[in-house]
């Protein structure tokens, strides 16, 4: 019976709830595969050895790095899930503008950790990633459509197409052009766009689509009355480190 | 209403195109590293017997589970009963296509695409330039033109690989080798071992091949498939010989979904290279941009 | 029994929801209706949500032809035999506009002129198409493009508003087989109906006057001769690649299909999903070589295929003049302004690029 094990790192646990909410899909599992690791959902766990590994949340400490090279030495196929696995999440969208000192100083204070602490990193840092599912969190669906693929020996096909498609073929009305920041143009979908529906902007929580022209989205928002700064803060939350390079207070002109 | 868009429809239903017909893998032969030819015939003996195609078409072949790929037929139409088809593992569905063994069943449509002009090439001398995986369809060129031997006048076959290890049907090229009615000049990238010795008769690129060729350009077809880098430069060497540019015909490759100029994926300039293609005069590089 | 030829009859205003609601007792009936500040077509359930007087809908009414998620087949693993439950409805699909009517045309000539889709024929041969009048707006173009009028285009009824009335002209059998069927609410024309009629085109036209059109005599030589023009970097480089260009375009066609497994490997979907030219992967080939490597090559096509690739695979220009691509672009890309910079102002042919080409296709 093929072994799947889902584990946690640095996270809220998200994505490993939104996997249990598969009910469906848990339901014909069972009896298929065996739920050999999934400390978050049952008590008796085995860590032995893989087929398909999940992995959710960023590296952050040593205990983090550990187990996912443990992880990663026994499961044939490793998956990152949730945009923390994937790009370092929303913990990560300064890595590139503070040190670690200040950001440990801001989060606990002086207090001695007796961990070893890092910035936190996406899986693919550490070790091979087979597969990337971001999301914040992941999409059932595709979760769902990735187990079901990888199960019968067929690797799942993401095409980095942007947001857009999804909220455009869904007929929502444009935000961007109703002057609402939307990141959708820039960002990966997959979520079915459910955030422009209901008139919030597309936060880009699952990262950058195939070549995403920043240039031009951080020349609009700053035509919709967005400064420079608050643009690339925007665009960065969780980017990770996929958009490093783009730093605030880089530029004052539009559009550079 | 204009008459053609009434025409249109006012038709009965015709057969789905998109359906597949089935058909089993009778044999697999390693033929390369990661390169693995494939013969097949049809379950149903009625589309067994009306299948014929011309050297150059197509098919898309379900690779269960997978999905569709497009792949040149490298048998030739004048061997009946089976078809071949010779694929590299590349990606997703290559990939699955690899694992099946003889006596899976998978299914195909088609053949689809133009194919060479073998009608206006009877009666010329034909150059056949094959790069690497571009050898399957011209493979299937080379017997239908040695079936049919008599039809034509003289054949070059010029065919290039990375190293000895590349080369595809190994075996039936060293027989055509031989032959008195095919010439046939072999060039590696680079000549480093034993094999590769006795194999090529030069270090180098086709390029380098082709001022050999001794055949009167203006009574010659031309017939090129290669990697997609290569036709730049074959294409000028050509050029620089004397082959005129609507004799000389590319096999160019492009992403393709459904085949049947449907899904737009394939589309070169303002045609479809699935039904406009994928043989292209070279001629067509002056109308559609990056053609090559 | 009494024959006689009737091409047209008018419906009075005041007879408009009596057909409408004749209409929906016959199929179900597909309309505009509001969503938000803009309008969309919709299976109605009230014929009070009709929108009669609109100008655009976010998409076009092809989505009811050719559903943007479709699954093709369902096949199963043991035998690989391929099987669908696809079956067409009847429908009718109220208030389109000559552009939209002139883009299913295109359609039909995409899918049922070389390779025909049985699927789209069973579902085109089910539905009713019934146009209405329209006035433009700053985004339509659809008088450069010659589909201002339905004229030539595949359709049942039009609705053309004369005042009081709408002038009725009757496309085809089915179109006549509704108005036998709702004889009470239409009356005969009469000569100064026909008046009112001729005076409507003149009326749309005009309303163009002020508007900025492109010229698009000779377009596609002109597009070709202007391959490498600067105008297409410039453009590009605002384009953000979002597809939404293509994706509200009556006539865009192009889809990826993927084949999904179940769990046990038993049976297989194959899914076709509508795609747009301007993505990446679009072009992407085994080796990770993608053909349309660049923004600008990407943008560009679009353009190429409308009014260079169109023409030649089914003899008509891909683009119908609606105007979608441009008020939808998030990033305010104007077609018509690409379409007139390419050409320039002094109307001179471009030399420059002229020069480059050897040859040239002429139309
Ligand atoms: C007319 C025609 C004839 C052909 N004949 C033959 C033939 O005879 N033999 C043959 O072997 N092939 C042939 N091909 C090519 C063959 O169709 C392809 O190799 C095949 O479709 C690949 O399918 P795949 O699913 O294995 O690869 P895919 O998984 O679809 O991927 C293809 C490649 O795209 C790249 N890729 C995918 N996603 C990304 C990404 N996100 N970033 C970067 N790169 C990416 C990868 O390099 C991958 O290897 C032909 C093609 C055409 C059009
Ligand atoms: S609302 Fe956002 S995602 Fe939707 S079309 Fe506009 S920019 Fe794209
Ligand atoms: S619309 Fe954007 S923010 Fe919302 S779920 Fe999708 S990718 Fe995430
Ligand atoms: S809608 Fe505009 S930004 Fe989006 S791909 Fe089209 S031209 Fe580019
Ligand atoms: S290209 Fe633009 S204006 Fe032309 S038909 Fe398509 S959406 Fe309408
Ligand atoms: S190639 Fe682009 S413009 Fe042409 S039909 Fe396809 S999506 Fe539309
Ligand atoms: S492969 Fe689909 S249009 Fe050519």
């Amino acid at each position: 019976m093929v072994r799947i094990g889902i584990m946690g790192l640095t996270g809220c646990s998200g994505c490993q709830c939104e996997i249990l909410n598969c009910e469906d899909a848990i339901g014909k599992l069972i009896g298929k595969v065996e739920f050999a690791y999934f400390p978050l959902a049952q008590d008796v766990n085995d860590f032995s050895e893989f087929d398909i590994l999940f992995v959710e949340g960023s590296v952050s400490t040593n205990l983090d790095r550990e187990k996912l090279i443990e992880g990663r030495k026994r499961s044939k196929l490793l998956v990152a899930v949730g945009t923390c696995a994937c790009y370092g999440g929303v913990q990560s969208q300064r890595n590139d503008e503070a040190s670690l000192d200040e950001m440990l100083k801001a989060v606990y204070g002086d207090t001695k950790l007796d961990l070893e602490v890092f910035k936190p990193m996406p899986l693919s840092d550490v070790v091979d990633v087979d597969y990337e599912l971001p999301g914040c969190p992941l999409d059932k669906r595709q979760f769902v459509y990735t187990v079901a693929s990888l199960l019968n020996g067929v690797e799942p096909f993401f095409p980095k197409i942007p947001v857009c498609h999804e909220c455009k073929l869904s007929e929502t009305d444009c935000l961007l052009l109703k002057g609402i920041p939307c990141q959708g143009p820039v960002s990966f979908s997959g979520c079915g766009a459910p955030c422009t529906a209901s008139g919030v902007g597309c936060q880009g929580c699952r990262g950058n689509c195939d070549f995403p022209n920043f240039d031009e989205i951080l020349s609009i928002y700053q035509d919709i009355g967005l400064s420079f700064d608050d643009s690339v803060k925007f665009l960065k939350v969780f980017r990770g480190k996929t958009i490093s390079g783009l730093k605030v207070g880089s530029s004052n002109e539009k559009g550079a | 209403m204009k008459k053609s868009l009434e025409k249109l429809l006012n038709k009965p239903l015709p057969v789905d195109p998109f359906k597949p017909q089935r058909a089993v893998i009778t044999d697999i032969e390693e033929l390369a590293p990661d390169h693995k030819k494939f013969t097949f015939s049809f379950l149903d003996e009625g589309v067994a017997k009306s299948w014929d195609y011309i050297p150059g078409q197509f098919v898309m072949l379900t690779v269960p589970k997978a999905g569709e790929i497009p792949i040149s037929i490298c048998s030739s139409p004048t061997r009946k009963g089976f078809f071949e088809l010779t694929v590299r593992k590349v990606g997703r569905k290559t990939k699955v296509l690899h694992q099946l063994k003889p006596g899976d069943v998978v299914a195909v449509r088609g053949p689809y695409g133009n194919g060479f002009p073998v009608g206006i090439m009877e009666n010329h001398n034909v150059l056949i330039i094959a790069g690497g995986l571009g050898m399957a369809p011209l493979r299937s060129l080379v017997w239908y033109i040695l079936d049919r031997r008599n039809r034509f006048k003289e054949i070059y076959l010029l065919y290039g690989t990375r190293s000895y290890e590349f080369v595809l049907y190994k075996e039936e090229l060293r027989r055509l080798k031989e032959r008195e009615d095919i010439k046939c000049l072999f060039c590696l990238d680079r000549v480093e071992t034993p094999e590769d010795r006795e194999w090529a008769d030069i270090e180098g690129l086709l390029t380098e091949l082709i001022p050999q060729v001794k055949l009167k350009p203006s009574e010659t077809y031309v017939a090129v498939c290669g990697p997609p880098v290569a036709y730049k430069f074959i294409g000028k060497e050509l050029l620089k010989n004397g082959y005129p540019e609507s004799q000389i015909f590319v096999s160019l490759e492009r992403k393709m979904e459904c085949g049947i100029g449907k899904c737009g994926h394939c589309q070169i300039g303002y045609k479809f290279a699935c039904v406009d293609g994928p043989i292209f005069p070279l001629w067509d590089t002056k109308n559609l941009p990056e053609m090559l | 029994m009494e024959f006689h030829i009737e091409r047209a009859k008018v419906l009075p205003k005041s007879n408009l929801w009596s057909f409408l609601e004749g209409l929906k007792k016959i199929s179900p009936l597909i309309a505009p209706v509001k969503r938000g500040n803009k309008t969309v077509f919709s299976e109605v359930n009230d014929i009070s949500d009709i929108i009669i007087n609109y100008t655009r809908t976010i998409l076009p009414p092809k989505k009811f032809l050719v559903p943007y998620r479709r699954v093709r087949f369902t096949y199963s693993t043991d035998n690989l035999s391929f099987s669908s439950n696809f079956k067409a409805r009847d429908q009718i699909i109220f208030g389109i506009h000559s552009c939209d009517l002139h883009g299913i045309s295109i359609l039909d000539s995409v899918y049922l002129k070389e390779n025909p889709d049985p699927r789209y024929l069973e579902v085109r041969k089910k539905t009713v198409l019934i146009g209405i009048s329209c006035m433009p707006d700053d985004y339509c173009f659809c008088l450069s493009t010659g589909t201002a009028f339905p004229d030539g285009a595949n359709w049942d009824l039009f609705l053309t508003d004369i005042g009081a009335d709408y002038f009725v002209s009757i496309g085809s059998p089915k179109g006549d087989e509704l108005i036998i069927e709702l004889k009470r609410l239409f009356r005969d024309i009469e000569r100064e109906d026909l008046e009112l009629y001729k005076r409507s085109t003149r009326k749309k036209k005009e309303a163009f006057k002020n508007k900025k059109l492109p010229d698009l005599e000779r377009i596609s030589q002109l597009i070709e001769l202007e391959y490498e023009s600067p105008v297409w970097d410039e453009e590009a480089k605002r384009c953000l690649s979002c597809g939404t260009c293509t994706n509200v375009c009556p006539t865009c066609f192009c889809y990826t299909s993927i084949d999904v497994p179940d769990f046990e490997g038993k049976t297989v979907k194959r899914v076709e999903f509508t795609t747009s030219c301007q993505y990446p992967y679009y072009s992407l080939v085994a080796g990770g070589h993608y053909f349309k490597p660049t923004r600008t090559a990407r943008f560009r096509h679009r353009y190429y295929h409308k009014f260079v690739g169109y023409p030649y695979q089914i003899e008509k220009l891909g683009c119908v003049g609606c105007g979608r691509c441009s008020a939808e672009c998030p990033a305010k890309i104007s077609m018509v302004e690409t379409l007139i910079r390419l050409r320039g102002t002094d109307e001179k042919e471009p030399g420059k690029a002229a020069e480059q080409t050897s040859a040239g296709r002429s139309l």
